[in-house]
């Protein structure tokens, strides 16, 4: 397989994870030096700026650990999702770095008794996504995951699980 | 009180029972939380009434910067003038009622409506109406300025604003508040805040829950269990501080002015800034305050001045009203200017990944009032209650009253307040 479609392989696979609730396999995507970073500002330093999300591998794993051994009341019902990836480019840097863009259509939903406020409804998360990628000597590894939201600058309503 | 069918106008004294106590008990009527009635009647007895917290002087630091906000459901443009006054206006043009303002924020030397091009200084004064002859000679120019906001004042830089011109001073508001917003003031050992851009958030019920919620020292080891057991597990990093079910030291506060104050009785640390440069930042606290003085500033504390605005240890809180069901919060992260990288960092990413839009504690709190939204909306159900500590807590001469950490003292004197403005006279 080219490195191309490895990587075309991976961005999918990162999404069918989120999709499918499998955080502890979605984690180990990542590099030990990986950030996750939903911005409220794209072109500001994260550190002294303020993010939806910006986020550490280590403070990544807390969320994941949070949402599959331990009974969050905001994920209670459990949100299901969609993911639509498109207008997937991959650039290689060299034989060991590269770049995934693409649009993020994320739909989600939680439903339980779903004629209550904060259920039932669909949430649309819209975006564009970058990854880099870096090889590792046990494969690909994601360094960064970026998601720059349509909305980004607007009220967010109960984003209790992880894009 | 009828539940299902709400009186379609409001008078004072239908809101004399919504907040009832006795020696055994206080209760409030859930009509408080959803009757659209009575949220009609807030925005005029309490969001036009009253002071409401506009902005940090830093959002307006220079002449022209100016940022769009709200009072209830008035848009309203806070601005600095050219001689260095903060000025606020309501965001709408005298001539055909356009809004003048369609950005957040940003800096400008006048402010033109899209309209018809009638432009205002930023001292609100008209400054000019394109093609001005065809307005009668002695048309009122001088009267079409920029509806004022009544009242602007404001204390350790925070800027309140008020639609009334007749309130009372916002240093009298205050009142025993004012001690600890200088404690929190205390936190910039001499130097200044910088607020960082807000995080954003929203959620499908009343902004009282939001209030009740941000001094509530009784939920925070049920709702946020899962997040707490998390911290546990990973060397407890996040917060530093280990939970028990029902904290034993720290302290509630309600004051007669709707005020209230949960103090933890220790700092909230992490393990994102080395022991060295907390050591520094303390001893430069120290060498300004004393080591007593020091401990209170450093004090876990969470502050909500009536109604709507929250002073945090790292953030400022506004709670925005949108609909009955429907409540808007920004979140202004607070840089310390002058202070270590790491210590601005660790503040900025504290508030963000613990309470912000996607915050591991504070999204479960809003699940919390999306339940209680849906089930206090039905009928069957009069009252709810906020009793906890009701027969131990202290009151002082000045009628400021002090629970534990976990009673329902600060609820009850937003409450008192609430119902003292909302049914007539203040007691």
């Amino acid at each position: 397989m080219s490195a191309e479609a490895e990587i075309a392989k991976l961005v999918m696979l990162e999404a069918r994870l989120l999709d499918e609730f499998r955080l502890d396999e979605w984690l180990e995507l990542f590099s030990a030096d990986a950030t996750y970073w939903l911005p409220i500002d794209e072109t500001a330093d994260p550190t002294f700026t303020s993010s939806i999300i910006h986020e550490t591998r280590d403070i990544l794993a807390m969320r994941v650990e949070q949402l599959m051994r331990e009974n969050r009341h905001a994920q209670s019902p459990r949100s299901e999702i969609v993911r639509c990836v498109t207008n997937l480019d991959i650039d290689l840097d060299g034989a060991d770095a590269a770049t995934a863009r693409y649009n993020l259509i994320a739909i989600e939903t939680r439903s339980g008794d779903w004629r209550q406020p904060g259920l039932g409804e669909k949430h649309f998360y819209v975006g564009r996504s970058r990854f880099d990628f870096r090889r590792h000597a046990e494969g690909w590894r994601i360094t960064a995951k970026q998601v720059v939201l349509l909305d980004r600058r607007q009220p967010i309503e109960a984003l209790s699980f992880i894009l | 009180m009828d539940l299902e069918a709400p009186p379609p106008t409001w008078t004072a004294d239908r809101f004399g029972p919504f907040v009832t106590e006795d020696a055994t008990e206080f209760k409030v009527a859930t009509g408080a939380y959803h009757r659209a009635d009575v949220f009609q009647a807030e925005l005029k007895k309490i969001f036009y009434s009253t002071w409401i917290y506009l902005g940090h002087e830093s959002e307006i630091a220079a002449p022209g910067d100016y940022k769009a906000t709200w009072i209830g459901q008035q848009s309203v443009i806070l601005v600095r003038d050219a001689d260095g006054v903060a000025r606020a206006f309501l965001n709408i043009c005298r001539h055909r009622g356009a809004g003048l303002c369609r950005e957040e924020q940003g800096n400008t030397k006048l402010f033109v409506c899209p309209y018809h091009g009638w432009s205002y200084g930023l001292d609100g004064r008209l400054a000019a109406i394109v093609d001005r002859s065809r307005f009668p000679d002695d048309f009122p120019t001088e009267e079409k300025g920029l509806i004022p906001v009544a009242r602007v004042e404001s204390y350790g830089g925070l800027i309140f604003g008020s639609l009334n011109a007749a309130v009372e001073s916002l240093d009298s508001y205050l009142g025993e508040a004012k001690p600890h917003i200088d404690l929190w003031l205390g936190r910039c050992a001499g130097g200044r805040y910088r607020v960082a851009a807000p995080h954003r958030y929203a959620y499908r019920a009343n902004w009282k829950l939001q209030a009740e919620n941000v001094y509530d020292g009784y939920h925070a080891h049920f709702v946020h269990r899962s997040a707490y057991n998390t911290f546990q597990k990973f060397d407890n990093a996040f917060t530093g501080r280990q939970y028990t079910a029902i904290r034993s030291i720290g302290q509630t506060r309600g004051f007669p002015k709707g005020h209230g104050v949960l103090q933890a009785g220790s700092p909230l640390e992490n393990k994102f800034v080395s022991a060295e440069i907390r050591q520094q930042y303390r001893d430069e606290l120290e060498r300004l305050n004393g080591k007593a003085r020091t401990d209170e500033i450093l004090e876990n504390r969470h502050m909500l001045i009536f109604p709507s605005v929250v002073i945090m240890d790292n953030n400022i809180r506004v709670i925005q009203p949108r609909a009955v069901n429907h409540t808007e919060v920004y979140s202004y992260p607070m840089i310390i200017e002058g202070a270590h990288d790491d210590i601005n960092s660790s503040r900025l990413h504290d508030v963000q990944t613990r309470v912000g839009p996607a915050g591991i504690i504070g999204v479960d709190d809003l699940e919390v009032f999306h339940g209680a939204q849906t089930a206090m909306s039905g009928p069957g159900v009069e009252s709810i209650t906020l009793s906890r500590g009701l027969h131990l807590e202290e009151q002082t001469p000045s009628g400021e009253r002090i629970g534990a950490f976990t009673d329902e003292t600060p609820q009850r004197a937003f409450w008192r307040r609430w119902q003292a403005d909302m049914g007539g006279a203040q007691s």
